[in-house]
């Protein structure tokens, strides 16, 4: 089974370190620099795990997060926010769905997200 | 106290005239004969002045017939004077001669005529001015002319052709003996034409002359002086005394042409259109109104009334010549109103006169009259007079047998039967008197007592009336000029009042939101979506029961776009029934777009200070967990230094989040049944790994069945992250710390203690304030934000509650000399209504 996992983030050194450990376990990985990018990808490569920065060029995470919830295709894909951005208005109507996770980039050691990547691969 | 003068005065003045018998019969006998008297006098006296006007018009109308007449008869002599000179033998043969031109034969006859035609002016002395002979081409043949007394025959070179005279062009059309008359004609000769003799105008009379045969052979002209047809005028000035005692003089005698130029005129001047112009000259339209000249020229005779001039006029047509109408004079007679009524006057004094008398006669009459029948009366009342001052031994009976001897004797008896009982009575009298006028006396103090009671109580109830309108026009000053729409309901729900900012906000300008049901005037949903009509998210019953606080909804403007608002409603109350409700609403607008650009502000500085904190947490990460590579301990000691920082400067951004957010009142504030308990041990199991590095001892105490508060339990973790986490921060290895959460009255009480550093009392004030930090931990500990406690009292606040703390000020030295106080216990309380929702754009991190 094909492991596919797709990294919206446009902060280059932190995308390149999450690719690196991800594949390292196994992962096959997709990168989008940009939140249109993103959805593009999101639509032809159809990965089974989307982690996505709110704060993006081009089409904000969030835009994406509403795009792809209405398309057929990544109504159900579970979605884990990975951001720097904290305590954003009514963050918990798209996060509190088992479907959306919500990460604080600095408060989340790589270990932990690995860990939950890991984990939400098996329930599968 | 003036009308009560005058009163009296009115009545004393009745007293006096009407007082006695005597006068009443005296003015009442006046009355009767004399306002019957006087009002009958009146109306004949109104009816002779009528009656002597129209007698003085009648008058006048004739008089100006008679003149009239007077003038047609005299110009009637005139006429037959040139009908004979027009038809005698001497012209006759004259014309009838076949050849005119035979010398001899013409020469006598026109000798002989020219005779004729001197006697005649001589018999008419002065009033004839020429006669003349005009031959049927129009060219004079005989001419006789009067001139300063001496008639004399114009010589046959001085003779002229006329045949273009109007007189002359008429004269051919006239049958024998017919005759023309001429206008009124200023006798104007030479060029530029000359007036002959002023103020004495010609007026030309003409026959035609045929001859035996009946050819016409010319026309007899006889020039007239006007004077002589109104010499009768002349003959009767002045001193004439008119029947009705009006002096002559002041009756006016006008007459006129057909084109109303006088003919004769009072003043002199006016006469012959002023002798300079019969077109433009002077005549009767500068004397009388247009209306006035009409109806004289329109009708034959009569009498005109020219009230605005004061002035009686009577006129009569007289035509000069039936073949000729259209060629007539118009007698007028005028005399001013005054003169016509001053008869009346005279018969007015004399009436006044007679009245006078009659009333001093006829008032001496009925004077005695009255007297002798008041008399018996008047010694009555001298008698009762004298019985009223007290002497009642006084007889004023008498022995006459008419109505009044019968009274007085009457009288009598009575008195008789008074003065027995008036001795009986008197003491008694004197008695109830006293009495009486003590209890007067009481009355009048009572009553005076109930005026002031009364005089008070409408001083007071002016008072507070004006206390209430000066209420409402205050209410109605605040109401209008609020800065909130509000909208006042009924208990059904339609719109009762409005105010000015509530039509502004909801856009009411050509319609008037009262008398509508609310709906139609508020209309409000959640959601910023397309105008629709059925989705409302409040209803007439949420009105009066409650409203959704601090919920930002949108409100529709009349034309169907949307404002958000804040909305309150609260229902009014009135003996335990809902009677209406007020809603306010507010235009939030403005504050959003504010709110928006703080929040936009607060992600991205989060943003943009996490970012890099991130990369080097991971980067430290990755190389600690020496999956590539193993580094030495030195470098693994100063890797861990770097990630120490770094986590501390995480923390640290976090802090200055929460501070940023709580200071830009961005902060949202969700509340959710909580139990704090549960908050404050998830807290602990937080901080276990640094409490069980210190070794230090947690006592909990929490009260159980603890109420289920209704806070955000997010807030309140980190409220409670703080408190604990500074606890631990300055407790010593192996210290203590004591937590309790109790209820106490309607709060629930948080109590944090140590037994740590303490706080000095000199920074006591201070401790709470942003970024500082005591001395004595400062010292210590270099990790602290300074924030912490800032955060958590904005918190506690925010939720309604309070924070304090106590440290005990006995200071203890440590066994290495330095000063540590006695630890410290901070308190909090959260009131158990819990907090208040807060629509914000953030939540605390």
């Amino acid at each position: 089974m094909n492991k596919k996992i797709l990294i919206v983030e446009d902060e280059a050194p932190i995308l390149k370190l999450m690719q690196e450990v991800l594949e390292k376990e196994g992962f096959n990985i997709i990168t989008a620099n940009n939140g249109e990018r993103g959805f593009e990808l999101a639509m032809s490569e159809k990965p089974q795990l989307i982690i996505l920065d709110l704060m993006l060029p081009k089409l904000s995470g969030r835009e994406v997060l509403n795009k792809l919830r209405k398309t057929e295709e990544h109504k159900d894909t579970r979605i884990f926010i990975l951001t720097n951005i904290s305590g954003v208005e009514n963050i918990e109507s798209f996060v509190d769905s088992d479907k959306t996770s919500y990460f604080l980039k600095t408060d989340i050691k790589m270990k932990k997200l690995v860990k939950n990547i890991k984990e939400f691969f098996e329930d599968i | 106290m003036k009308d009560i003068d005058k009163k009296n005065n009115k009545k004393t003045l009745r007293v006096f005239l009407f007082g006695t018998i005597e006068k009443k019969l005296f003015f009442f006998f006046l009355g009767a004969i004399f306002l019957p008297l006087i009002i009958a006098g009146l109306i004949n006296l109104k009816n002779a002045s009528d009656i002597l006007l129209e007698l003085s018009l009648d008058r006048m109308l004739h008089d100006s017939d008679f003149r009239a007449r007077e003038i047609a008869f005299n110009l009637e002599n005139f006429k037959k004077e040139v009908i004979f000179l027009a038809n005698n033998n001497i012209i006759l043969n004259l014309v009838t001669n076949d050849d005119i031109s035979v010398e001899s034969n013409t020469e006598t006859s026109v000798v002989k005529l020219a005779d004729v035609f001197k006697k005649v002016i001589s018999v008419n002395e002065g009033e004839i001015y020429q006669i003349r002979f005009l031959n049927e081409k129009g060219k004079e043949v005989v001419k006789v002319v009067s001139k300063n007394g001496e008639i004399q025959q114009i010589s046959e070179e001085n003779l002229q052709i006329k045949s273009n005279r109007d007189y002359f062009q008429e004269v051919k059309k006239l049958k024998q003996g017919e005759f023309y008359v001429s206008n009124l004609n200023l006798n104007k000769e030479d060029i530029p034409p000359k007036i002959e003799i002023p103020y004495t105008a010609i007026i030309k009379y003409a026959s035609p002359v045929y001859d035996r045969n009946g050819v016409f052979k010319g026309a007899v002209i006889l020039n007239l002086f006007s004077h002589a047809i109104l010499k009768s005028f002349s003959s009767t000035t002045t001193k004439e005394h008119y029947d009705l005692g009006v002096q002559y003089n002041l009756i006016k005698e006008f007459l006129i042409d057909k084109d109303g130029f006088y003919m004769l005129h009072p003043e002199r001047q006016k006469m012959w259109g002023g002798v300079e112009n019969l077109n433009t000259g002077i005549n009767i339209k500068s004397d009388f109104s247009e209306e006035t000249v009409q109806e004289i020229f329109s009708k034959k005779f009569g009498t005109i009334y020219l009230k605005d001039q004061e002035f009686v006029l009577a006129y009569h047509t007289i035509v000069l010549n039936p073949q000729f109408p259209e060629t007539f004079w118009v007698s007028l007679k005028g005399i001013p109103e005054s003169v016509v009524l001053s008869k009346g006057v005279q018969l007015k004094k004399t009436f006044i006169f007679f009245i006078f008398l009659a009333i001093i006669f006829a008032g001496f009459l009925i004077y005695f009259l009255s007297r002798i029948i008041a008399r018996p009366i008047k010694k009555l009342r001298e008698g009762v007079m004298l019985i009223e001052q007290g002497d009642f031994s006084h007889k004023v009976g008498t022995d006459k047998e008419d109505e009044i001897g019968i009274l007085s004797r009457a009288f009598d008896r009575v008195t008789a039967k008074l003065l027995a009982l008036r001795s009986e009575k008197l003491e008694l009298l004197e008695k109830s008197k006293i009495e009486l006028e003590k209890k007067v006396t009481e009355k009048t103090i009572s009553l005076r007592e109930a005026q002031d009671a009364v005089l008070d109580v409408l001083v007071d109830v002016k008072k507070s009336k004006s206390k209430i309108e000066e209420e409402k026009a205050k209410s109605e000053a605040i109401f209008s000029s609020i800065g909130e729409g509000l909208v006042v309901l009924d208990e059904k729900g339609i719109v009762n009042v409005v105010n000015q900012k509530a039509l502004v906000l909801l856009d009411f300008r050509r319609s008037s939101p009262l008398g509508k049901s609310w709906e139609n005037v508020l209309v409000v949903q959640e959601k910023e979506k397309i105008f629709e009509k059925d989705k409302k998210t409040l209803s007439f019953d949420k009105i009066f029961v409650e409203v959704p606080e601090n919920k930002i909804l949108h409100l529709f403007r009349t034309d169907k776009t949307s404002f958000p608002a804040l909305i309150s409603a609260s229902p009014i109350i009135l003996n335990n029934k809902h009677v209406g409700a007020v809603i306010a609403f507010r235009d939030v607008t403005r504050e959003m777009e504010v709110d928006k650009a703080k929040s936009e502000f607060v992600s991205l500085a989060s943003h943009q200070l996490r970012t890099p904190l991130s990369s080097i947490n991971w980067f430290s990460e990755m190389l600690m967990d020496k999956e590539i590579g193993e580094l030495n301990e030195k470098q693994n000691s100063y890797l861990m230094e770097i990630d120490k920082s770094s986590h501390r400067m995480t923390e640290l951004v976090g802090a200055l989040l929460n501070v940023s957010r709580i200071e830009l009142g961005t902060l949202v504030i969700n509340p959710t049944p909580t139990d704090i308990r549960k908050v404050m041990k998830d807290v602990l199991d937080e901080l276990k790994l640094a409490i069980n590095q210190k070794k230090i001892k947690v006592k909990i105490d929490f009260q159980k069945n603890l109420s289920i508060l209704n806070v955000d339990d997010k807030i309140i973790r980190v409220a409670f992250q703080n408190l604990v986490s500074n606890a631990v921060k300055y407790t010593q290895e192996g210290g203590q710390i004591k937590i309790e959460i109790k209820e106490k009255n309607k709060d629930i009480i948080i109590s944090v203690a140590d037994n740590g550093l303490g706080i000095p009392k000199k920074f006591h004030e201070r401790i709470f304030s942003k970024l500082y930090r005591a001395d004595n931990v400062r010292n210590t500990d270099t990790a602290g934000t300074g924030l912490g406690l800032y955060i958590t009292k904005s918190i506690i606040e925010q939720s309604g509650g309070k924070i304090w703390f106590e440290s005990p000020t006995t200071e203890i030295k440590n066994k290495d000399g330095e000063m540590i106080a006695g630890g410290t216990t901070f308190y909090c309380t959260i009131p158990k209504t819990g907090m208040k929702s807060k629509k914000g754009s953030r939540e605390l991190s």
